[in-house]
């Protein structure tokens, strides 16, 4: 009978207790209510939160660096750094005509921004990204807009003048090879034959063994070379100044000058840069090039037009779409 | 007291409505049907609109939400819009359904509640019928909804809607006994079945409520308030619809306009419950001050009205602010409460209040000496 009645003393005492607490709630509800009106009102987003990208249009140097790391291959870009295309938008020394991303597959993992070098593209706030087709999914970070059929038109139109002025550029840049090869021809034609007299003179000292004399000499026989390479070396940068000169000291443009314009020429058009296509390229690889232009781009250009194919038969309809638009 | 007899309400609804008089004479009767069944019917989808605005809200301010915001100011067209839309809803109806049975159990259950309405007292007045044996009525009427429930719980052909109904009749059968004993303890007190008497009986000064005539009424109070919850199948004693167990209980298989018909049952029958409460020991649509009482004309029945409005809504509130603090007790937890705690508690209490009237008949024992008959 005694733990009937505790029993429910203790009920009714912990319904009271439970009560007062949503009592309390009831009472204070205004002071604590923690629901944001959402379309009305917005949270503070955190500075890094990682939204849809925004892109510092006029830093981009057309590197495809991002492009290349995105793992899941959803940054198009298309452009020129041989030239101004008209009506495109204009970053440092490039002109870009396209720079979309299908947020249908970003991931938003930040890896396009980290290896930017410019630091051009960043994360943005943005995180309401409802769409009801797919291919508005595809964003225009040019315009920060849907990437519409009208974009696609002027990028479609644009790639011929891309392309012409690609081949432009490898033109002339063929042209000043030639001239670079034929003036290190030269310029080895006539070392050859330096050495050559080089190489008789030490005979005729060791012949001679006049000891002073060769004294004399020696001195004078180093200079002599040294002397007459210059003038060697001369010719070379006459006949091709910008070869040699824009090749040392700016690594960046040559490295970029081969791949990227061949990617651009191929059909699609839609996958920027091949992904082992040259940026990483080393110098050394340039000299290279330099000395046979024509039929090495062509070479390094066509396993990336291939893997490219595959890519795009492999990753998604969008691009594919794409092709068949164009 | 007023002799309300079903005649004399047709004869003074004529007299309300002269253009019923125009009309032949075989239409008097169902007009008038018509005509005072569309009152209850209005009254229990106002109540119904504002009960589920109502809950909405008070159950969003309990867990530090704000509840609908949406439509009109503070969403108070929330509820509208959602009427609205179960209407425009596909009509849907189980193949192996037994479909008569699943067309006319939502209705069944809102008879039971319509009816409810009909011995309520909103003022001296202002009653569809002054029953002689209205608690009575009340009482055996109640368990029509649970018909109506059983039948849905059956034609849905589902284990989920059986089993939320079987649950139910278990439920309201065994807490009709609780329900039953505090009715009769008021009988006891009032010396009438019929309800306006009962709340005549509670006029003036507050002390002459039912609830202060004897020490143990509040018990009776108590065991009431917590039968009527089961009764209602409020939490915590929504066993019979039971969301984590059984889906939704007997309306599983319910959708659109029939599943808001339910609704609008329950929250009638939630809103008869608390009036029912105020009526029975709270003065009914009495104010408890003598001179508020005691005005005439409309200002007077505006004011009991609202004080039966007011008084039923606060216990609305208090089966809201009940169904947002505890959790739902087991099958045995309820049958135990009711068969082990109420029905001694109220038999005692019953008991109590039998002998209290014999020695100490007359008004509230809290005015006894000082204060009898105050006001009246």
């Amino acid at each position: 009978m005694g733990t009937y009645f505790r029993e429910i003393y203790k009920v009714s005492k912990s319904i009271v207790t439970g009560m007062g607490i949503t009592w309390r709630y009831f009472v204070n509800a205004k002071k604590r209510i923690v629901t944001i009106q959402y379309p009305h009102e917005k949270a503070k987003i955190p500075s890094r939160h990682r939204g849809t990208h925004f892109l510092e249009t006029e830093k981009c140097i057309l590197c495809y660096q991002c492009s290349n790391a995105c793992p899941v291959d959803c940054i198009y870009i298309e452009g020129s750094r041989d030239g101004t295309v008209s009506g495109s938008h204009q970053g440092k020394g490039a002109s870009l005509t396209r720079f979309s991303i299908d947020y249908g597959l970003c991931i938003y993992c930040n890896l396009c921004c980290e290896p930017c070098p410019t630091e051009c593209i960043h994360m943005g706030q943005q995180f309401n990204l409802v769409s009801t087709r797919r291919d508005e999914m595809m964003n225009n970070l040019l315009t920060d807009k849907v990437y519409n059929e009208a974009d696609h038109k002027f990028v479609v139109g644009k790639r011929a003048e891309i392309d012409h002025l690609a081949e432009e550029k490898k033109r002339i840049k063929a042209e000043k090879a030639k001239a670079a090869a034929a003036a290190k021809k030269a310029a080895a034609a006539k070392k050859a034959a330096e050495e050559a007299a080089a190489g008789d003179k030490p005979e005729a000292k060791e012949a001679g063994a006049a000891k002073p004399a060769a004294k004399a000499e020696k001195p004078a026989a180093p200079a002599k070379p040294a002397a007459e390479a210059k003038p060697a070396a001369k010719p070379k940068t006459d006949s091709a100044p910008k070869a040699e000169g824009a090749a040392k000291p700016a690594p960046a443009k040559p490295k970029a000058d081969p791949a990227p314009k061949p990617d651009v020429k191929a059909e699609e058009g839609a996958k920027p840069a091949a992904p082992k296509a040259p940026p990483a390229k080393p110098a050394p690889e340039e000299k290279k090039e330099a000395d046979k232009p024509v039929t090495e781009s062509k070479e390094s250009a066509k396993p990336g037009d291939d893997k490219k194919k595959e890519d795009d038969k492999g990753s998604s309809s969008g691009p594919s779409e794409e092709e068949k638009k164009s | 007291m007023p002799e309300t007899t079903t005649g004399a309400l047709i004869y003074q609804i004529l007299e309300l409505l002269p253009f019923l008089k125009e009309l032949p004479e075989f239409l008097h009767i169902p007009m008038l049907m018509f005509v005072t069944g569309l009152i209850p019917v209005t009254v229990i989808s106002l109540v119904g609109l504002v009960g589920v605005y109502m809950e909405r809200k008070v159950s969003a301010f309990m867990q530090i939400r704000l509840g609908p915001m949406e439509y009109g100011p503070w969403g108070t067209l929330q509820t509208l819009a959602d009427g609205i839309k179960l209407m425009g809803k596909e009509d849907i109806i189980p193949r192996e359904a037994d479909k008569p049975l699943f067309i006319l159990a939502p209705i069944a259950a809102f008879v039971g509640v319509f009816l409810l309405f009909i011995a309520i007292p909103f003022d001296r007045d202002i009653i569809v019928v002054d029953l002689n044996v209205g608690i009575f009525y009340l009482a055996a009427v109640a368990s029509i909804e649970v018909v109506g429930i059983i039948m849905a719980g059956w034609a849905s052909n589902n284990k989920w809607s059986l089993l939320g109904a079987m649950r139910e009749a278990a439920q309201v059968v065994a807490y009709e006994i609780p329900v039953g004993i505090c009715l009769v303890t008021v009988v006891i007190v009032s010396g009438s079945f019929s309800m306006v008497d009962i709340v005549e009986e509670q006029k003036g000064l507050f002390l002459n409520w039912f609830i202060f005539r004897n020490p143990v009424m509040w018990v009776v109070f108590i065991a009431f308030i917590i039968a009527s919850l089961a009764e209602l199948k409020r939490a915590p004693f929504d066993l019979p619809e039971a969301e984590s167990e059984l889906v939704s209980g007997f309306h599983t298989e319910y959708s659109g306009m029939r599943f808001s018909i339910f609704f609008i049952a329950e929250y009638g029958a939630m809103f008869v419950a608390s009036a029912l409460i105020a009526i029975l020991f709270l003065g009914g649509y009495y104010t408890g001050i003598p001179f508020l009482d005691n005005i005439d004309g409309i200002l007077g029945i505006l004011i009991r009205v609202g004080a039966l409005f007011g008084k039923a809504f606060a216990f609305l509130f208090l089966q809201m602010w009940i169904r947002w603090t505890l959790p739902r007790i087991r099958l045995d937890q309820m049958f135990y409460l009711c068969y082990k705690v109420l029905v001694p508690f109220g038999f005692v209490a019953m008991i109590i209040t039998a002998f209290w009237q014999m020695v100490l008949p007359g008004d509230g024992f809290m005015s006894l000496g000082w204060a009898p008959g105050l006001g009246k």
